[in-house]
This record gives C-alpha cells, structure tokens and sequence, in this order.
C-alpha cells in the first residue's frame, strides 16, 4: 500500500483545528509504572492526570485488571454500549513494553460492548500500549461523545495532547494509519514511532466493529494493523465521533531494556553518541549504494564497515538493517558467525600470530603464549591503550616461513618466542 | 576486445613477437610467500637497476605467481635459459644485472645448493624439487604475468574455449570431462562431470537457471593451493568456468573467495575485468552466442565455508550454516537453483583436458587403462597439487601424478625432514584428515588409498612431521580448530567435538585416565557417524588416526605421564645441569623470573615458577637446560 503523497497530507493537516489541548510533565518509570493515568473527555473536551495508587497495583494488576479498575469509576448500572459515559480504556501492564518476555508488547481495551452489553475486554499487539507506557501513562481512558469527526493525539515529544477536527483524513484503517503515519512522523526513520488506533466505516454500521492498531512496519515500508477484535469496541469508538487515536512517541532509548540480547551487550556504551551516530549511517548509506542495496551482499557490506571502523557497532547494524531489510536479528547472527567481524573496536594495527598446522608443529604455541605475556591480553582482546588486538588465525599462507606472526601488514617470518618483545616494540614505534 | 573467434591468434602472435625483441626476461615471483620475504621490493629493484642501467629494451621483468618452490624465496628466474636464482635480497640485485645480464656470469653464489650433495644446480629443471613434477592446473607457473591476459593468451589460454565455442556441443563436454576421470579437487573425490551431467539435467527439467560456483574459500590450516592458483594464473581458473558454464548452460557465475586472500582477490578482480575488456566475459563471448559474467562473492573467515551447502548460505548473505546433504546443490543449490560447485583447481584442470585431451588427461595417474570409459569412481586421473609444509626441507608448492607415492613427494621433491630429524607423520586432508605413519611412506597417493588409510585427500595439504612432534598434541590441536569452526548446528558436532576436546586436553595435562582411549575411539566415531555434514563427518579422523598408528604415545600419556616430542608442557620438568656457565642469558630471558643465579654461577630454575615456556632452553648456547619427561 503506497503512503499517499504528502501534500496531500498536509493539506490534511492543514485542515486540522483544535479544539482542546493539554500540556502534561514527563515522568520517570519506575518498576514498570509510570503511575498515573490519562483521562480524556471527549464532550467536554477536558483532559485529566489520575494516581494509580498502590492498591490498584495490588489488588488489579496487570492491563485488564487497570482497565476494569477504570471502567467502575466510570460506568453505573445504567450506561449502555451508546452511553457518552461508556469509556473504552486501554493499558497494559507492568510489563508492558519491555523487550524481556512474550506478549509484554499488547494492549488491553475494555468498554461496555454492543454485542453483549456487559464489560468485554479484548487484547491487540501493535505498538501504542508500550507508547503509552514510555509516554507516561499507565493507562488511557477514554469518556464522552464529539460532535463531529476527532482525533485525539497524544505527542510524547512536545508532551502535549490535542482533540483536534480532522475533517479530511480516511476512516478506513488502512489509509487512516498511513495518513495519520506520513503526517506525524519527521521522516523514514521517525514512522515506527507513530502508533494509530481507528476502527473503521464499517464500524459506523455494524455492532462487530473493531479497532486497528498500527504498527510500522520498516521492512515492507507499511503501517501495519493488528487488531483488537472482540465485542464490538470499535464500534463504540466511531458512535464517540473518534476518528483515530494518534500517538508519536519519543525514539525509545535502549536504557528502556530489562536485559539485552548477549550480542547487544558486548557493545560498549559509548557506542551511543550523538556525532558518530551520525558519521556511521552516513558510511552505511556510502557502503550499502556501493553493493547496489543488494542483500545478498551483506556481508560484504558488514566486511567494509568493520574495515573502516575496525567493528561493528550498534548503530552501524541499525542503520544496515535500515537500508537493506535485513533484520538486526539476522545482521547480528552473521556478525558473531564470521571470524572478520568484531563488536567491540579492534586496535590500530592486528597481531596475527599463525597457529596453521604448518606454524603449529614449529612451536606458535609458545610464540602465541608469548605475545599474550608481552602485551597483557589474551588472544581475541585489544591491549588497553588500543594498540594492539591479538589473534590466533588459522594460516596466513606462508608456510614456508614457519613460524609466522603478521603484524599490520608485515610478515615476520622465522619467529621466535623471544622476539615477540623486539617486534612488539619495532611495530609499535612505526 | 576480441570481436570475433580468430583474433585470440593475433594477441597470440604479438605478445610473443614482442617476448621475442627481448635478450631475457626476468621472472621475479610474487606469490604471497614470496611477498611476504620482500618479493616485491626485489621486483622493483630489478627494475629500477635495469632501467637505470639503459637496458629496459633488451630485459624484461616480469611478476608473476607462486613459483612453488617458497623455501628459498625471494626467487628469479632467467628466461629463456632458465637460471634459478634463490633467496635473492635487495643487496642481490646489482650482482644480477651486473654479472649475469651483463657479464653472462651466472652468480654463483645465488643457486640452488643442494642440502645432501652439496651441489648447485644452475637450471631450474635440474633441481628435484622441480624434476618430479608434472604441471597441469599449474602449467603456466612462473611463465606469465598473472596480471596480463595476454601473457595467458600467449601461452595457448583460451584456445580450448573458443574450440568448444565452435563446436557448439555442450552435452559432449560433459561426457568429454566424464571420459577424462576428473575428479573434484576440493576433497571430496567427486566426478565433475558426473556433477555436470546432473546440474544439466536438473536446470533442463525445471527449465530454471543453473549457477556455476568456484569454490576459493581455502580454509585448511597449511593449505593453499587455491590460493597460488588464483595468484598464478587467475585466467585458467577464469576458462575453466567458461568451459563449465558453457557446458551445462549457465549464464552467472561466482567466485567465492577469503577475503584474507588479498593478493589472490585483486588478481582476480583484475582478471575479470581484463576478461570484459577482451570479450572474454559479458555478452555474445567471442562474437558466439554465448553469454556468461562472473561476480565475486567474499568470505569472512569461517571454515565451514568451505563445506558446499554452507558456502552457498554464506554466497546468499547469511551465515554459513549447512544443511543436510539429502538436498543435493546441484539440484537446489544457490538461490534452490541448479548449482555447479567446483573448487579452484578443478577448474583449473579444465582448459588442458579440452587442450589435450580426455584422453590424455586418463592417462595420467592411476586409472585402470583397461576400463574404457573408465569408471569415474575408480581410480585418480590427472595430477595434483599439494602444498608441502612442515619440517620438511623443501616446503612449497607441488604439482605431481596422482599415484605417486609419498616417500617420493616427500624425500624426492620435499627434499626431506631437515636438522637430521626422523620423520615421524604426514598429516594430509585438512583438519579433519588423517596422519600417515613412516610405516606407509610407499603408499600411493590418490583418492581411495588415502581414504583407506584412515586419512583423505582434502584440498592437498601435506604437512610432514618430524620425531619432535607429538601425536596426542596434534590430535588435540585439529579437534581444537574444529570446535571453533564448529557453526554449532548439529549436535553430535558441537557437543562431540566439545567432549573430545577436553579429553584430549585432560591427557596431554597428564591427567589420562586408562579408559579414556576407549571414550575417544566411542566420541570420535560417533561424531564421523551422526553430523550433519562433512565437517563434522570427518571432525573425528584426526582422532582415530592417530589412535590407529600413534597408540603408544597415547598410553604413555597416560600410564607413564610421558611427552616423547617434549610437547606437552606439564609433563616437562626443565633443570639447569653443571654444563651452565653462569651467562646469566637465561635469566634474562625467563618471563616469569623463575632462574636465580649469580654470574659465572650455575643457575637454577624455581619449579614453582616455571611454566615450562622452554625459551631457556632456547637461549642456552652450552645446552645446559634438559628436559625431563615421564616421571
């Protein structure tokens, strides 16, 4: 599905008017709460922070249980599914978001159904639950009618909500969560950060309508939807006059992670900046056009980068996965498969000391022994003032000069374990 | 560019037109051994000597590929006449050009002595090194400029190519390299045209594309073969492919090479564009219909690489896992498309057999001359190359008969264990291959014989062991190499191979244990039966060779706690006897400061300090550190 052009986005924006607006402080998690809520009412256009206190978390933990907690404060014995005061809530729980366990990705929505006139819960992957969370809401509530056709956006960058008329963007989910994506996001990069909730025209006419929730997907270079389907929620959505519910998130920071992938925490944490993020998708960008994007190519690719900036960090494998389609998990695999790479910066020149067969049988164990001892490492580490990174390869071809250590570019032939001194000290003044 | 099928004739005739104006050319090698002692530096020298001397008209210097014989590099030869110059220095280089281009003095001092006669030998013919060989996939070694199709042109490359052009029968090819015996180069023994003839048939069938793949991904410790191949004559390799693709139908074609190749990885990507330029490459090939281009894949260091079904994972982008061997590459190969896999040196192999002759090429080696045509599966035609390292005198690269036997490549051509050592093992086929005894020097050398002999051909490395090596070492060395390279797949692999390790270390520790030589007959065999691929189906061999004919040192190990070769470090015991002069040499050398001793006084060696690194003994000029082992 191709995003629509964007002028016509924002012509659409264009047309945008607001019509309440709320500024809200940023909050530090904490255990997996943020502790508060955000309550929305959509007739009165007003906008209200509430504690989640300690007993929610004891006694109603989790999304549905936060969600069901909300949904008694709000109804009474009267509200049906048309009720103004029927309020769909949505949450999810303290592991919401985290990258640690399955399922800790989905959202949680309640509201009294059209189907069943009882309280029907229903859970959605997609990405606005975790926004919602890293926004610093535990959970959204979602009360009254519009008088005509709103989106509500939630903007976790400038910390700022808006019930906004939006008279000319689709009702179809699928376009919707394209529009709403092309509009929100500041660029490519930028569009996995915008979460959209909408239901639909066929909700409109029928009491089994449900809600999408977008996710983007970088790979096809879609908004994709996924969708909490049960008990018809969406229909109560589009009778409160809602068009979308928009979040634009703030890019996730890794600190967010209960526990990396082992790879990932091989990467040294300065690895993070600012400026040489920047200089790495630039020679990614370089790299990935020289092999024509071609992801058979990728190691090749991977190969260049490594040898530019003698490893592969993590923002190079980002910014791969970025522009080839190749997934990180994927780009990861390889880089820990192949001798060549490195996740951590190799030192300015290699110490190659051969332990081939042929060096093997004239002693390059003692040699290798030797080498570790003189420069303090193990073989695989990098002295500390990064000199040096020593290597145990496997043949560098020149049997005939057994035993061979290669430091840099040179060969030293005939080796002895004595001189591993003397080369270290020749190579490190040249 | 070569527009039409005739003008390789013209390009021929003027390059040896113009070798002709010249009085000699000067074949300076510039194989990677060879580079790695300066062969470079002595290139340019000559070179600037010549010119400087006003003589760039009547001398030619030319760079070329591994010579072979890299014990004594840097070389130069003198061609026509074909003088042998070795171990040439910077300083060399004016007594050269003085004395022999123009004096017509042969620098004696510069040739080849021979170590047992003490001889010189002015010829390059002359030497043994070079006498018993038979060059084949290496024909044009030292001869041509790898960097110059031209030079290949001129020396009859291509000829075959545009023949079978002409000719235009592909399905007669194939039965030509049937008929020819060829069997595949890279380890596995398997009959290239038997291959073709199934990669034809199966891109027929399904009428989808067929892919020719040459496999340069030379990961044996010890070997590289490949490797001077490509650096010698990349465009044989280059034609062989052509022959290939042109025979089963194939229009792409790849190289997969180590990327720690770099002189062999621009010598090809020279080769490649030379061959575009010359209409050897690209579309309509020498004005035919046929259209063919070669793209290079680089590897990244993984041995398994070299395994076919992980080699086209690696080709595909991802990680070089294999994949059960049920699925033949021919059939689902690269892309799940017919796949032609063939390494360096069979291709290599192939313009001389359509040179010569399938006949011819049967006629070498140890097929059955009566069986016509000969079963591909019997037998060993045509020539192989071995790299010949160790602790032998010549090492280097070898081209010789299938069927020759080892005690001739290795007394003969090798020359010989040097320092009047005993020769103890020679370990061919890789890491996973075998060490053959002293006990079985008259074998012969070919696919099955080495196979029977517990050990295999692999890629052809040969590395030759003298009395100071010790098996159980070795055997813990392979198994250690390959529980690195292990990609983890498969189980009996990875754990196996895990579980082999330790054992093995346990016992050169001196902590054996009776029993453990039963558990390692059990894990190794286990291990060749249960993998997934031939990685790990041969990962035990190293193992269970040595076990076979090196048992003794294995027992004595264990019951004795004794290291023959004085290898394995806990069971040395290092002392400093009465021959010590007080020098004071070891202790300065001593890393962990464990020799204590005044000057001019015997020294003496803390034993709770020493780890036994052996560099006293080293250093000592009275021999008066001795090595003690076994209780």
């Amino acid at each position: 599905m191709p995003a629509p052009p964007s002028t016509d986005v924002s012509r659409m924006r264009q047309a945008h008017k607001v019509l309440a607006r709320f500024d809200f402080e940023p909050v530090r998690l904490e255990r997996g709460y943020a502790n508060r809520c955000l309550r929305i009412d959509l007739t009165k256009g007003s906008f209200e922070i509430r504690p989640v206190t300690q007993q929610m978390k004891d006694l109603w933990v989790g999304g549905k249980g936060f969600d069901l907690w909300l949904m008694f404060q709000e109804i009474s014995k009267t509200t049906r599914w048309d009720s103004p005061e029927n309020p769909i809530c949505m949450s999810s729980g303290p592991l919401g978001g985290t990258l640690s366990f399955p399922g800790s990705g989905k959202t949680l929505v309640t509201a009294v159904s059209p189907l069943t006139h009882s309280i029907m819960d229903c859970n959605v992957g997609g990405y606005f639950g975790p926004y919602l969370k890293f926004a610093g809401f535990d959970a959204l509530v979602l009360t009254g009618k519009a008088k005509a056709d709103v989106i509500v956006f939630i903007d976790a960058v400038e910390r700022r909500v808006t019930i906004e008329e939006a008279p000319l963007e689709s009702v179809d989910s699928h376009l919707a969560a394209e529009e709403f994506t092309e509009m929100y996001a500041a660029d490519e990069l930028d569009k996995k950060n915008v979460a959209v909730v909408s239901a639909g025209r066929a909700a409109e006419h029928s009491r089994i309508g449900l809600l999408n929730f977008s996710f983007y997907d970088w790979r096809r270079k879609v908004a994709r939807l996924k969708q909490a389907g049960r008990g018809g929620i969406g229909t109560v959505f589009r009778n409160k006059k809602l068009k979308a519910l928009v979040l634009r998130s703030r890019p996730i920071s890794h600190g967010w992670r209960v526990s990396e992938s082992k790879a990932a925490m091989r990467i040294p944490k300065s690895d993070h900046c600012g400026p040489c993020e920047e200089a790495t998708k630039t020679l990614v960008r370089d790299v990935v056009k020289r092999w024509n994007k071609d992801p058979e190519y990728v190691i090749e690719m991977l190969q260049d980068i490594q040898e530019r900036q003698r490893h592969i960090s993590q923002a190079a494998v980002d910014a791969l996965a970025l522009e080839t389609g190749v997934s990180r998990g994927q780009l990861y695999h390889i880089a820990t498969f192949y001798k060549a790479f490195s996740l951590t910066p190799r030192g300015e020149k290699t110490v190659q000391v051969c332990v081939g067969t042929a060096c093997h049988v004239k002693g390059a164990a003692r040699i290798l022994e030797a080498f570790e001892r003189e420069l303090g490492v193990k073989q695989g580490e990098t002295t500390k003032d990064g000199k040096f990174t020593l290597e145990a390869v496997a043949c560098l071809g020149c049997c005939s000069l057994a035993p061979v250590v290669k430091v840099g570019e040179t060969v030293h032939g005939n080796v002895k374990a004595q001189d591993a001194a003397r080369i270290l000290k020749k190579e490190a003044a040249s | 560019m070569i527009a039409t099928l005739l003008d390789l004739d013209s390009i021929s005739a003027k390059v040896r037109d113009e070798q002709k104006k010249y009085k000699a050319m000067l074949m300076v090698c510039t194989g990677t051994g060879c580079v790695s002692a300066k062969g470079f530096d002595i290139r340019d020298s000559l070179k600037a000597e010549i010119r400087a001397r006003g003589l760039e008209k009547d001398y030619l210097v030319v760079g070329t590929g591994c010579n072979g014989f890299c014990a004594v590099g840097p070389i130069v030869v003198v061609q026509p006449e074909g003088v042998f110059y070795q171990k040439v220095g910077a300083a060399d280089v004016k007594a050269i050009v003085q004395d022999h281009l123009i004096g017509k003095k042969v620098v004696a001092k510069l040739l080849y002595k021979d170590p047992v006669s003490g001889k010189s030998h002015e010829k390059m013919t002359d030497i043994p090194f070079f006498s018993k060989q038979q060059l084949v996939a290496l024909r044009n070694k030292g001869l041509i400029d790898p960097e110059d199709v031209e030079h290949y042109i001129a020396r009859g490359g291509y000829q075959a190519l545009r023949r079978l052009l002409k000719e235009n029968q592909p399905e007669r090819i194939v039965e030509d390299v049937i008929l020819s015996g060829l069997r595949g180069r890279g380890g596995g023994g398997f009959p290239t045209g038997v291959k073709w003839k199934a990669g034809r048939k199966a891109a027929l069938e399904r009428g989808e594309p067929v892919y020719v793949v040459c496999n340069a991904d030379e990961g044996d410790p010890g070997a590289f073969m490949d490797r001077s191949i490509i650096e010698t004559d990349p465009h044989s390799v280059l034609e062989g492919m052509l022959i290939g693709a042109f025979a089963v139908g194939a229009r792409e074609g790849f190289v997969y090479i180590r990327k720690e190749y770099p002189l062999a990885l621009v010598r090809l990507e020279k080769a490649l564009t030379d061959a575009r330029a010359h209409n050897l490459l690209g579309q309509d090939i020498l004005g035919t219909k046929f259209s063919f281009d070669v793209k290079i894949h680089r590897g990244a260091g993984a041995f398994v690489c070299g395994e076919s079904s992980a080699l086209m994972a690696s080709m595909s982008g991802q990680a070089g896992e294999p994949r059960a061997k049920y699925v033949h590459n021919v059939e689902f190969g690269y892309r799940d498309k017919p796949t032609i896999l063939n390494n360096v040196e069979t291709w290599a192999n192939l313009p001389p057999i359509f040179e010569k002759g399938p006949k011819w090429f049967a006629s070498l080696g140890t097929n059955d001359p009566k069986l016509a045509p000969p079963d591909p599966w019997a037998g060993s035609s045509g020539t192989k190359v071995f790299s010949l390292v160790g602790d032998i005198r010549n090492t280097g690269l070898v081209e010789v008969p299938m069927g020759i036997t080892l005690r001739e490549i290795i007394e003969d051509v090798g020359g010989g264990v040097p320092d009047g050592k005993k020769f103890k093992a020679v370990q061919t086929g890789g890491p996973s291959g075998g060490c053959i005894p002293a006990s079985l020097l008259d074998m012969k050398v070919d696919f099955d014989s080495l196979t029977e002999a517990g050990s295999m051909m692999g890629s052809g490395g040969m590395i030759v062991m003298d009395e100071d090596t010790c098996m159980v070492d070795v055997a813990r060395y392979f198994v250690h190499f390959l529980v690195d390279e292990s990609c983890g797949k498969c189980a009996p692999c990875r754990e196996g191979l895990h579980a082999l390790d330790r054992t093995l270390t346990r016992i050169c520790a001196g902590e054996g244990k009776e029993d453990d030589l039963k558990l390692l007959e059990d894990l190794a065999s286990t291990v060749n039966a249960a993998s997934l691929c031939q990685l790990g189906g041969t990962a035990g061999n190293p193992v269970l060779s040595t076990l076979r004919w090196f048992r003794e040192e294995y027992e004595e190990h264990i019951r004795h706690k004794k290291c023959r070769a004085h290898v394995c470090k806990p069971l040395l015991r290092f002392d400093i006897v009465d021959a010590c002069t007080g020098c004071t040499l070891c202790a300065k050398n001593c890393p962990t400061k464990a020799i204590a001793g005044e000057r001019k006084a015997l020294h003496r060696i803390d034993q709770a300090k020493c780890i036994q690194c052996g560099v006293c003994a080293d250093v000592c000029k009275f021999d008066a550190v001795t090595v003690r082992t076994g209780g």
